[in-house]
């Protein structure tokens, strides 16, 4: 058995023997192959070992860059800031000096040299150019006073500072720009002080003075305007004290009105600088930053003029301002605009401002309730504000600044109710301005807010929601401005306005201390009157105020200029859009985009509420004959 | 009704500026601030007995603008007491806890249980006597209408403002509960707490 066996694997060997050569062959082929095989692997991975040698290399250096590329961002920012401080302070300064021009061609025309007012009007036709809007800011500065040579002029060769305030609580300190030699020159830094702190609230007879002083000599300047009888009287002293000049200079213009203005309507911003003057802010809060912008969107829709055609109404009405009864035949005008219809002797005593009538109705609404929102309250050309907001404002404008908690103590329920019916009432211009002003100045706020809160959707919609808060939740607070900014611009047309409107309504109301609400108060106040929350849910609603009212309060610290452009920019005839800032704007960091992008993501900003719904009339379900 | 739990939550209402965080600070603090701030919500704990147990007295200062009614149902769906607070210098400021009251009698049920629930109607500001526009006795008579007691305080001179507390939780039946952390065996009631006082 065993021998069998061993037989057999004895023969199967010999077998394999035999075959022998061929399988040595084979393998040595294989063992060629991977040999091969094995060189080519090493290669591979010394290549692979130096890529990545490369690519570590790469990435330091791209950190490197990143660095580097955020240190100039952020020195960018701060260039930025700086630079549009620099245009602010550099716009006031031109018409300063514009002012200052005007005082002594006007008070020694002929005092001074031939030479000197060429110079002057150089100088004068130099920064008028650079008064049109649109005009590079950036280009020739100040380098164009070219004051170096005139040592004979009169403010040439004295330091020359001055400050005058453009409103009672925004005291600015002004130094003319020059050029940089002359400032050396001149002894010792002069002091920079508010001569007179004229109040506002007067408007006439206007006393201002200017001080000009160098190391030695001293120069006061004092303009004194009254206006009596359509007649305007502008007196300028102008005082110079030195051991070596006169001391004395007293001369008088007359300076006739340009042109017979309507007692409210604001002055044009495109006035000559001789009557830059008597742009005066007629309220003592309206903190402009530019003078240039004399006709604030406040001004505009606070002393809108009516239109008014002859009417002729066949059913007897009776008179807005008189509520006598009218008929066919007496003399009747209607505004067009807000649509009161009156006696034509009672046109002088229809209480301005103008406000046109809201489209439709929250009658109308209320078969199709998802309409409560702000669009349908707006009149249909801008601003797109509702006229419930304007009449509120008005009111509150006129009697609330002297108020303790405006805003915040809450006004009678049933008088609340009141004045939203009759706000909200179709024919509202008859009975608005007695409700008003017979209404409580609480009740008229808590008007106000109820019905900003009592919109569907608060004033920034919810699909933009995410965005406002995230804009504020960065921390910083450039980025937090600049990214406000941005979403502001992206509201629907009504919202924008009306928040604009807002907003300086109540920087308006926060600048009298006797209403003792300041930006935070207001914010908390209106937070979800503005921003709303962005679900129904309480328990998550209180988790929301802070970061609600922290928006609003962000929303109120933006310049009151930038919601004034907001709303003059939609209104054709005035051109306001103040310069500096078109010009300068603040670009938001890579942070804030990150930011903006998600909320994008998320939301897409509804822009339908704009559309206007068009009536159309019920089509008969039958007809039948 | 909420649970008896170990909270016991009072909530403050009533109109805006009518002196609601000043009247809890003063007696959670002792201090009276001059700041003029409106509230969002604050809430103050402190330690008090209850059925001779320790347990944390919650004073929730609601907002007087009346900004969020969800949240005013919310508070007023958790909390055991109530103190409505007007000024006495504006009568609307108690026109204005009318409403208020309504929604505390609906959501805290019929009449009988009504009794039952704390209610305190406070004037505040009854040291300023030459603006005073409510009278006492028109507060007391408003309070008898609603069925609840009545009391007035200054934060600002610090008149009544601990009192009212005392009263409001000598007003829950439910539980024993007094401001002080009582020693064992001692009864409730005003006297026994006005002693205290005085020892302390």
């Amino acid at each position: 058995m065993s021998n069998l066996e061993l037989f057999d694997n004895l023969i199967s060997k010999y077998h394999f023997l035999i075959n022998n050569l061929s399988c040595t062959e084979e393998f040595m082929r294989f063992v060629s192959v991977a040999e091969e095989e094995r060189l080519k692997y090493r290669d591979t991975v010394n290549e692979l070992n130096e890529l990545k040698e490369l690519l570590k290399n790469t990435q330091t250096e791209l950190t490197t860059l990143e660095r580097k590329n955020d240190l100039v961002r952020q020195m960018f920012d701060k260039e930025k800031a700086a630079r549009i401080k620099a245009e602010r302070e550099l716009e006031t300064k031109v018409t300063l000096i514009n002012n200052v021009m005007e005082t002594i061609v006007n008070g020694e025309g002929n005092r001074i040299s031939e030479e000197t007012k060429v110079q002057l009007s150089d100088i004068k036709n130099s920064f008028r150019r650079r008064d049109r809007p649109n005009v590079d800011l950036g280009g020739g500065r100040l380098s164009i006073v070219n004051e170096g040579e005139t040592t004979n002029s009169i403010v040439s060769d004295i330091s020359y500072s001055m400050s005058e305030d453009l409103s009672e609580d925004n005291l600015l300190d002004y130094e003319v720009s020059r050029p940089r030699r002359e400032l050396r020159k001149s002894g010792p830094r002069s002091s920079l002080r508010a001569s007179d702190v004229y109040n506002r609230s007067r408007p006439f007879p206007e006393v201002k003075h200017i001080q000009l002083r160098s190391g030695e000599e001293k120069m006061t300047a004092t303009t004194t305007l009254t206006y009596q009888h359509g007649k305007l009287t502008a007196t300028a002293n102008v005082d110079v004290s030195s051991p070596t000049r006169k001391s004395k200079r007293v001369s008088e213009v007359i300076v006739p009105p340009q042109e017979e203005m309507p007692p409210s309507a604001p002055t044009q911003s495109s006035a000559s600088s001789s009557m830059e003057f008597l742009d005066l802010p007629d309220e003592p809060g309206s903190s402009q930053l530019s003078p240039n912008m004399v006709m604030s969107a406040k001004d505009h829709i606070h002393a809108r003029m009516h239109k008014t055609q002859p009417h002729k109404s066949i059913l007897p009405v009776s008179c807005n301002v008189c509520h006598k009864r009218m008929t066919y035949t007496t003399n009747t005008v209607k505004c067009i605009i807000c649509k009161a219809i009156l006696h034509g002797s009672c046109e002088s005593m229809l209480p301005i401002p103008c406000v046109p009538v809201g489209c439709t109705t929250p009658a109308q609404n209320s078969k199709k309730p998802n309409l409560n929102i702000l669009a349908s309250y707006t009149p249909a050309e801008p601003p797109m504000i509702p006229p419930l907001v304007i009449h509120c404002v008005v009111e509150v404008e006129k009697r609330g600044f002297k108020e303790e908690g405006i805003y915040r103590k809450s006004g009678s329920a049933d008088q609340v109710k009141e004045l939203k019916k009759v706000l909200l009432a179709e024919d509202a211009k008859h009975r608005v301005d007695g409700a008003l002003s017979s209404a409580d100045i609480y009740s008229v706020c808590s008007t106000l807010k109820d019905f900003l809160r009592g919109l569907d959707e608060p004033l920034v919609p919810l699909s933009m929601w995410a965005w406002f808060t995230q804009a504020v939740s960065s921390g910083d607070e450039d980025d937090a401005r600049s990214c406000l900014i941005d979403a502001v611009s992206q509201l629907p047309q009504p919202n924008k306005e009306t928040l604009a409107y807002l907003m300086l309504h109540l920087q308006r109301v926060a600048e009298y201390p006797d209403t003792k609400m300041s930006h935070e108060s207001l914010s908390i106040i209106f937070g979800p009157c503005v921003i709303g929350y962005s679900t129904k849910n309480p328990a998550e609603n209180c988790a929301q105020i802070d970061i609600v009212n922290k928006t609003v309060l962000h929303l109120l610290n933006i310049e009151s200029y930038y919601w004034n452009s907001l709303i003059s920019s939609s209104v054709s005839n005035i051109q306001v859009t103040p310069t500096s800032y078109r010009s300068v704007q603040h670009t938001p960091s890579t942070d804030s985009l990150a930011y903006r992008t998600m909320g994008r993501k998320m939301t897409t900003p509804s822009l339908t509420y704009t559309e206007r719904k068009k009536k159309y009339f019920k089509r008969p379900s039958q007809f039948k004959f | 009704m909420p649970e008896q739990s170990n909270d016991y939550r009072v909530v403050v209402f009533g109109a805006g500026g009518v002196g609601k965080s000043s009247l809890v600070l003063r007696f959670v603090k002792g201090t009276f601030r001059e700041s003029y701030i409106p509230t969002i919500e604050d809430t103050y704990r402190q330690v008090i007995s209850c059925n001779k147990n320790i347990c944390t007295l919650q004073i929730t200062d609601t907002t007087g603008s009346h900004q969020f009614p969800a949240m005013q149902r919310l508070s007023i769906s958790k909390g055991h007491a109530f103190i409505l607070v007007y000024s006495c210098t504006s009568r609307q400021s108690l026109e204005e806890l009318r409403p208020i009251w309504e929604v505390i009698r609906e959501t805290k049920g019929g009449a009988n249980e009504l009794a039952s629930i704390p209610i305190m109607l406070v004037g505040n500001k009854c040291d300023e006597t030459e603006n005073r526009e409510v009278s006492a006795a028109e507060g007391e008579a408003e309070a008898k209408s609603w069925g609840c007691h009545f009391m007035e305080t200054s934060a600002k001179t610090n008149h009544n403002v601990k009192e009212l507390f005392a009263e409001l939780l000598n007003l829950e039946k439910n539980r024993n509960i007094s401001l002080q952390l009582e020693k064992k065996g001692q009864l409730k009631g005003t006297r026994k707490l006005k002693e205290k006082c005085m020892v302390m």
